[in-house]
């Protein structure tokens, strides 16, 4: 049985996405994925496609996608190459510090995403469902608890750790294969949910 | 840029999030921000790190009727 998340990676049963030029050239079938889907999409740098296998009109098509999968789809053409965060960026420093905490430093690529993102949940239950901080249980259960890592969370970090600029700033530390710290990091107007602006949306 | 650090349960105290932060600090020159609940204890964490407060507590509602004040820490570079 496949993946489900690698099903949607691929683009779902009626759609695919991929980058570049459409390999059956320009028609009906494609949008041309740099034009943007939404406005409130980040500009895409490079140039995107979307098959249409269901051979829906494509106004019609375009309406099924919500924002998020959308983003989610760019991504991961976008980070399908090999634009996940370089390695190398991890210093002596880091290395050190993780040591001495017995843990591992890396950085956050797609590997790690999915993983370091349930790691939120946790953290949640730990650090605010706590009379200091006035979360009460009805608002953890009906307004935190609920929320990481969604869909579109994970969507949206997904399409943020591919992004240049982010590379090798988003950090894990593992244990035994586990993440037990994470470190998300990303230009204010795609912070992941959970430690800044977007949280706002959903929570802190 | 807006930041984040999540450390796991038994993983408190060990140093695990002050590694990353400061990794990630010492790598950066540009401003880094991040709005936290104004009553989470993780606060001295990240003044530990040099974030301070920056403008007055807002008010974050989830809904009508269920609100929670939030802060705007900064690090200024």
């Amino acid at each position: 049985v496949p993946d489900p998340d690698e099903r949607e990676a691929r683009g779902g049963e009626n759609f695919s996405v991929g980058r570049g030029h459409p390999p059956g050239g320009t028609s009906d079938r494609y949008f041309e994925g740099s034009a943007r889907a939404s406005s409130k999409l980040p500009p895409f740098g490079t140039q995107h496609w979307i098959e249409v296998r269901s051979g829906l009109p494509r106004s019609r098509s375009i309406g099924h996608l919500d924002e998020a999968r959308l983003a989610f789809w760019f991504g991961l053409a976008d980070s399908g190459s090999a634009s996940d965060p370089e390695p190398a960026g991890l210093s002596d420093r880091l290395a050190r510090s993780c040591d001495d905490a017995g843990v591992q430093g890396a950085p956050c690529d797609r590997g790690r995403c999915r993983r370091s993102q349930r790691l939120r949940e946790h953290a949640w239950c730990a650090r605010y469902l706590h009379a200091e901080t006035g979360v009460t249980q009805q608002v953890f259960e009906e307004e935190l608890a609920v929320l990481p890592p969604t869909k579109s969370d994970l969507a949206h970090f997904a399409s943020m750790l591919t992004k240049p600029c982010n590379a090798g700033r988003n950090l894990v530390a593992e244990h035994d294969g586990r993440v037990v710290g994470a470190l998300t990091y990303g230009r204010a107007s795609e912070t992941v949910p959970g430690g800044h602006r977007r949280v706002c949306r959903r929570g802190l | 840029v807006g930041i984040g650090v999540f450390v796991a349960e038994g993983f408190d105290d060990l140093g695990v999030g002050d590694a990353l932060l400061s990794e990630l600090i010492a790598s950066t020159d540009e401003p880094l921000e991040l709005f936290i609940f104004a009553r989470n204890p993780s606060r001295a964490f990240y003044r530990r790190h040099g974030l301070v407060e920056d403008g007055p507590e807002a008010e974050h509602w989830f809904r009508e009727g269920v609100s929670l004040p939030v802060q705007r820490l900064l690090l200024a570079r």
